[in-house]
């Protein structure tokens, strides 16, 4: 009675849960303090270059269908290469982790519990993900399916109680910007789309092959909706100015709303719970895949092993910098270099020498 | 299974050594309203800061105590240090997320480094609502804190009850923290609503104009009404003028402004006023005397020419005396000719004296009351 | 082992003597019958048969059969039990035995057994019949509209009830006995051409791995069969009502009926169904749509209330609105204690008022409950000891626990609720928000048969449109299809004429 395959809704669910993740806390200032009003336009092309790499992972699977990942690897590239990339992969998601985790520690700080060291907040979050991340897919998919309405939900509500308060004459004057700083938007826009590379893992358990192409673009789509939403609103709330001096904007919002007479007057502990179930869906994914890549590094059968050995290295690395500035910086940087290889490089190799495998197959 | 047991214990001690934030909600001390005045010119404790907090003994039902709330100040160099100097006399820490008022001193806010301080050390905090709304003192702001308020003490402040009841908002604008920085940020100038003592009592009326984070001077009740109609934020007001030698009341119910900037030779800004409402009162007569179209077209009539008066009035006052674009003329260039405003943002200072206004009210009379 | 029925009838006895040694509550009944004065010995435990059946349908009529002329042992020889099955007994149900083990068996549940001297066989009389409690309103599951009959502890009748309820040959009702010594009957209904055959195949697989010495009611055999026992909440859900279950077997569903239990297992359950109720389906879609929000609302109050005010008053006092920060101060200022010492001490307190409530039935239990929740709560207050904010949250989660319908739910969120009033006084909201993610993940873990628990939410079905009887019910001609998650064989409920 054992059924694990993944929906097509799990499939959208899960690009979404995955790919809204820290990105969208700083995303709306991080493009407007390189394009101004016009940081949209480096949301909507940022998000619309993920488009063919997302197209490429949907035909690699289905140039060799019932194959998963790392038997695919192993038969078109090079026993080697395909291991270097592994590892590749494996140290991206060390670093993301322990930065996202570094970056939640500190807006949990920031907004809730000031005094709580940052260690005991770390210590426990990376708990709770090692939960999720040593249960089978399925259940992340489940889970991803439980997350995703509450996104979606509070979009609307952001929406809404945005609406009243906003100055939407804020979003002019549009269409200012020179072609460099689209360029550098662009780039700065990127990682917040990283994420989708989690479908190298999930399209082989797909339960319908068929449409899992439009399901996940459809997520995508929607993950550009959130983030171009976001960025608008906080525009049209703060003027660009502030928007531009404000590290986590989005957050920032929601304490400028009024609702005088409601039952919670200041609604950043609603935005800090919809914040952890975000991250939470965001790293324990994550968490999961490196631990499969490892166990098919390692050549063993089950992948929940390698969880916890993984979480001190998680740990130490998401205490390295001494500060905020320096996990941007340092870690940030990082991460974004290692992204652009883990989301667009690999996947597009990978496909390239599929499609050459098999044509020279089918010859 | 040992192994969990032990693993299990390192928890429990790691948590159970402290609950790190942990305070009880009833020690705490609510900072409501906090008063900034200038103490003194040279070294470091410059302002004199008060906090009013409220006495939670006197609220409830079980109220034990009659006095409502408690004033304390004390020379410091910012607002958060003065929290930490009356730690050395009150018995709880205070907490700041409930903070509804900021008073700034006159003496502060001409002093535009202190008042940039001062915004930077709100802006900045996490627990400061970034609603907090800010007035300015005529006078000290630690008077306008001591003030006796009219009526029995309401239990989260007296001076942000009348500032959030927006249905008297032409006599003065609340103004909150975020976007007064915005308006600054745009503009250069923003207005704050003024405080002052009438008497024993507190007044709120008029306001301050703010250029640069530097207080440059005082508008009354008229010009901010003025202000307020051409930046769209009347929802309900009523204007008195003198028609036929007796006194016109009409409510606004709804009023809606736009803005319009024509480039030429000159920047003509064309500000349009649109006004519905009702007629609150004219005169007892014999016989019916305003219920005819011809008649409330010239009650009409005379009341836009009274509103475009004052409207140019105003204008008048900030272009010439002030120099102030409180109305957010160069705003409105930078979102919608981003490419003049480039030319002009350096020297805006010199160019708004000269901007042109064309101003054109339509007032309509919607209804008569009861009578005819 | 104990070997086949022997010729000597004395012998029997004795075998049924030496294993019913010292049940004192055996009766060996000997007669003579026909003109060779044959004895014959009728066996059962006293109580567990229809005495008056038995004397009035077997032994009088085969004394007064045997009277009769043409009726002469010896002429029938081996045909001589099914000649008195036919000719002198006038019960509905018998059956011919030969093994000893069989005897012993039938004797234990109720049978009557008849041993004639020089034949090697047994005749089992069908003639169960004990003090039953008839068929009652069910205790646990009322509503105000629909049936009112509730299972009693008799499967035969259980099994009726049912049966009245599904008209239907592809009703299939099987039978096995699980328990080595309780033995007690444990039967298995579906719907053959609905219910899924793998699911099915699943069901009985679990059921014969099952090696305990007895089942006394189906809580037992839910803990032995579900899929992690460890868990706080329930993978099978258990009603009192015979439509229930005919509703469930309709959906797909396969029920077990358990003998001397009025409580019936229904499986798979889902968090779907956990927050139905029979009325939902009686009721009008509108209002029966307004109160599974308010179920789901009072799910996630009965588990977080405490919590939230733990938070709130310790940790984050800004995120409630000023004047009801300066309220909740004052009505605090006074208390001796932590917030989380005040929730613990109450909840704790409303717990062991329960426990009292339910152990004890009628007025003393009425009077615990007056005493506990009016005096002890007054008193408290009045006390300082606890804010009387305090008071209301407790009412709130108990209230708000008793709206589940299933009980078994109810009470794993209970238990979770301690948990997280635990993790608000360390973390505060942050310490409820990781509490909430990992029981979600931890019910998006667990699996009923194989089945998703969080279906229809998150597991299987939200595709095809089983949310439609989830948060709302739709009325019933939009219900076409039956839920997906149960992998109906035949899928069309409802169609439009």
């Amino acid at each position: 009675m054992q059924r694990n395959k993944i929906s097509n809704r799990q499939i959208k669910a899960l690009i979404i849960t995955i790919v809204v993740g820290i990105g969208i806390l700083s995303l709306p200032s991080d493009v407007a303090m390189i394009m101004e009003n016009d940081g949209w336009i480096g949301i909507l092309i940022g998000g619309l270059i993920t488009i063919p790499f997302i197209i490429m992972i949907d035909k690699l699977f289905k140039l060799q269908p019932g194959k998963n990942f790392f038997q695919l690897g192993k038969e078109i590239l090079n026993p080697i290469v395909f291991q270097v990339f592994l590892i590749i992969e494996v140290l991206y998601i060390i670093l993301l982790l322990s930065y996202a985790n570094r970056v939640f520690v500190d807006v949990m700080k920031a907004y809730l519990l000031e005094t709580t060291p940052t260690e005991i907040i770390l210590m426990t979050m990376l708990i709770a993900i090692s939960y999720i991340a040593r249960s089978p897919i399925e259940v992340i998919a489940r889970m991803a399916v439980i997350i995703y309405p509450i996104i979606i939900i509070f979009i609307i509500f952001l929406i809404l109680i945005n609406i009243p308060n906003m100055d939407i004459t804020n979003i002019y004057p549009m269409f200012q910007v020179g072609y460099k700083e689209i360029l550098k938007g662009i780039i700065a826009s990127l990682f917040s789309y990283s994420g989708y590379e989690f479908m190298l893992l999930v399209l082989p358990q797909a339960e319908d092959n068929k449409k899992t192409l439009n399901y996940s673009l459809n997520g995508m789509f929607v993950v550009i909706a959130i983030y171009l939403i976001v960025f608008f609103i906080s525009l049209s709330q703060y003027g660009i100015h502030q928007l531009k001096r404000e590290i986590w904007p989005t957050i920032a919002i929601v304490k400028e709303v009024d609702l005088p007479g409601y039952f919670l007057e200041n609604l950043d502990g609603i935005v800090m719970a919809v914040w952890v179930m975000v991250i939470y869906g965001t790293i324990g994914p994550y968490l999961y895949s490196a631990g499969t890549i490892l166990s098919h590094i390692f050549q063993t059968k089950v992948h929940d092993i390698f969880i916890l050995p993984l979480l001190p290295i998680i740990y130490i690395i998401a205490l390295l910098p001494r500060n905020l500035v320096e996990t941007e910086e340092y870690l940030g940087k990082t991460v974004s270099y290692f992204s652009i290889v883990a989301i667009f490089i690999i996947p597009a190799i990978m496909f390239i020498s599929a499609y050459i495998y098999n044509r020279r197959n089918s010859l | 299974m040992k192994k969990r047991t032990v693993a299990l214990l390192i928890l429990l001690t790691v948590f159970l050594s402290g609950c790190w934030d942990m305070v009880e909600i009833n020690q705490r001390l609510f900072v409501s309203s906090i008063g900034v005045d200038l103490h003194e010119e040279e070294g470091m404790n410059k302002l004199l800061v008060t906090f009013v907090y409220p006495n939670i003994n006197a609220i409830g039902k079980n109220a034990t105590e009659d006095r409502k709330k408690y004033i304390v100040s004390t020379p410091c160099s910012s607002i958060f240090q003065a929290g930490k100097e009356f730690s050395t006399n009150v018995e709880y820490p205070f907490y700041y997320k409930h903070l509804k008022v900021l008073i700034l001193g006159e003496d502060v806010i001409k002093d535009e480094k202190l008042t940039r301080e001062i915004i930077d050390e709100l802006n900045r905090d996490t627990k400061i609502n970034k609603k907090l709304l800010l007035l300015v003192a005529e006078g000290d702001a630690k008077e306008i804190l001591e003030s006796k308020p009219p009526q029995g003490q309401i239990t989260d402040g007296t001076i942000y009850n009348i500032l959030r009841d927006n249905r008297s908002a032409s006599r003065f604008t609340p103004q909150t923290l975020t976007n007064m920085i915005t308006e600054l940020d745009c503009n250069g100038v923003s207005i704050l609503p003024r405080a002052r003592k009438k008497g024993e009592e507190l007044s709120i009326s008029g306001a301050a104009i703010i250029k640069n984070y530097k207080l440059i001077g005082w508008i009354g009740e008229k010009e901010n009404r003025a202000i307020s109609l051409i930046k769209n934020k009347v929802k309900r007001e009523l204007i008195d003028i003198c028609y036929n030698q007796n006194i016109l009341s009409y409510t606004i119910t709804n009023a809606d402004s736009n803005k319009k900037i024509d480039i030429d030779e000159y920047i003509t800004t064309n500000i349009s006023i649109e006004l519905e409402g009702y007629l609150q009162g004219y005169k007892m007569d014999n016989q019916v005397n305003i219920f005819k179209n011809e008649v409330l077209l010239n009650m009409e009539k005379a009341l836009e020419k009274q509103i475009e008066k004052e409207t140019m009035e105003t204008l008048n006052l900030l272009q010439k005396e002030y120099n102030a674009d409180v109305i957010g003329v160069g705003e409105c260039l930078s979102k919608f000719h981003p490419k003049i405003w480039k030319t002009l943002q350096n020297n805006w200072d010199e160019v708004f004296p000269e901007v042109k206004f064309n101003v054109d009210v339509k007032v309509n009379i919607r209804r008569t009351g009861l009578t005819k | 082992m104990m070997g086949t029925i022997q010729k000597d009838l004395n012998k029997n006895i004795q075998i049924l003597k030496d294993v019913f040694k010292d049940c004192d509550d055996i009766n060996y009944r000997f007669i003579q019958i026909g003109k060779d004065k044959r004895q014959v010995c009728f066996v059962f435990f006293d109580g567990l048969i229809d005495k008056q059946l038995i004397s009035e349908y077997a032994i009088q009529l085969l004394l007064t059969t045997s009277e009769s002329e043409s009726f002469d042992m010896n002429t029938f020889k081996s045909k001589i039990l099914d000649t008195i099955a036919k000719e002198a007994i006038a019960i509905v149900e018998v059956d011919e035995k030969t093994q000893i083990d069989e005897i012993v068996d039938s004797i234990l549940f109720g049978e009557t057994i008849l041993l004639i001297d020089g034949v090697a066989k047994a005749l089992e009389l069908s003639s169960r019949g004990w003090a039953t409690r008839g068929i009652g309103e069910p205790e646990t599951e009322t509503v105000v509209r629909g049936p009112r009959d509730g299972f009693s502890e008799t499967l035969k009748i259980n099994t009726t009830l049912v049966r009245r309820r599904i008209r239907d040959p592809k009703l299939k009702v099987k039978n096995l006995q699980i328990g080595r010594r309780s033995k007690t009957d444990i039967a298995v209904m579906y719907i053959e051409d609905i219910a899924n055959d793998e699911l099915l195949k699943e069901v009985f697989r679990r059921l014969d791995t099952i090696d305990i010495d007895a089942i006394l009611d189906s809580s037992m055999l839910e803990q032995l069969i579900e899929d992690n026992h460890i868990s706080p909440f329930p993978q099978i859900e258990n009603t009192e009502r015979p439509d229930t279950v005919a509703a469930s077997l309709y959906e797909g569903r396969i029920a077990l009926l358990v003998d001397n239990t009025p409580f019936a297992l229904i499986i798979p359950a889902t968090l779907g169904t956990l927050i139905q109720s029979a009325e939902d389906y009686y009721s009008r879609w509108t209002i029966s749509s307004f109160i599974r929000i308010l179920r789901i609302l009072g799910g996630f109050l009965a588990t977080l209330s405490p919590a939230l005010y733990i938070a709130i008053t310790s940790f984050h006092p800004g995120l409630i609105p000023t004047r009801l920060t300066y309220y909740v101060a004052s009505s605090r200022i006074n208390v001796p204690f932590p917030a989380v010492v005040e929730a613990f001490l109450m909840e704790i307190t409303i717990e062991l008022l329960r426990e009292a409530g339910t152990r004890i039935s009628g007025p003393i239990g009425t009077t615990i409950g007056i005493v506990g929740g009016l005096i002890i709560g007054q008193a408290a207050v009045e006390a300082g000891v606890v804010s009387p904010l305090m008071i209301i949250i407790v009412a709130i989660t108990t209230i708000a626990a008793f709206a589940l319908p299933s009980y078994e739910l109810a009470s794993g969120l209970r238990f979770c609720r301690f948990i997280f009033m635990t993790l608000a006084s360390l973390l505060g909201l942050y310490g409820i928000m990781l509490g909430v993610v990992v029981i979600s993940t931890h019910m998006a873990k667990l699996n009923s048969f194989g089945i998703p628990f969080t279906s229809p939410y998150s597991g299987l079905g939200i595709e095809e449109g089983d949310l439609k009887d989830t948060i709302i019910k739709a009325p019933i001609q939009k219900l076409e299809n039956r839920p997906e998650f149960t992998f109906p064989k035949n899928k069309r409920r409802f169609r439009r004429r």
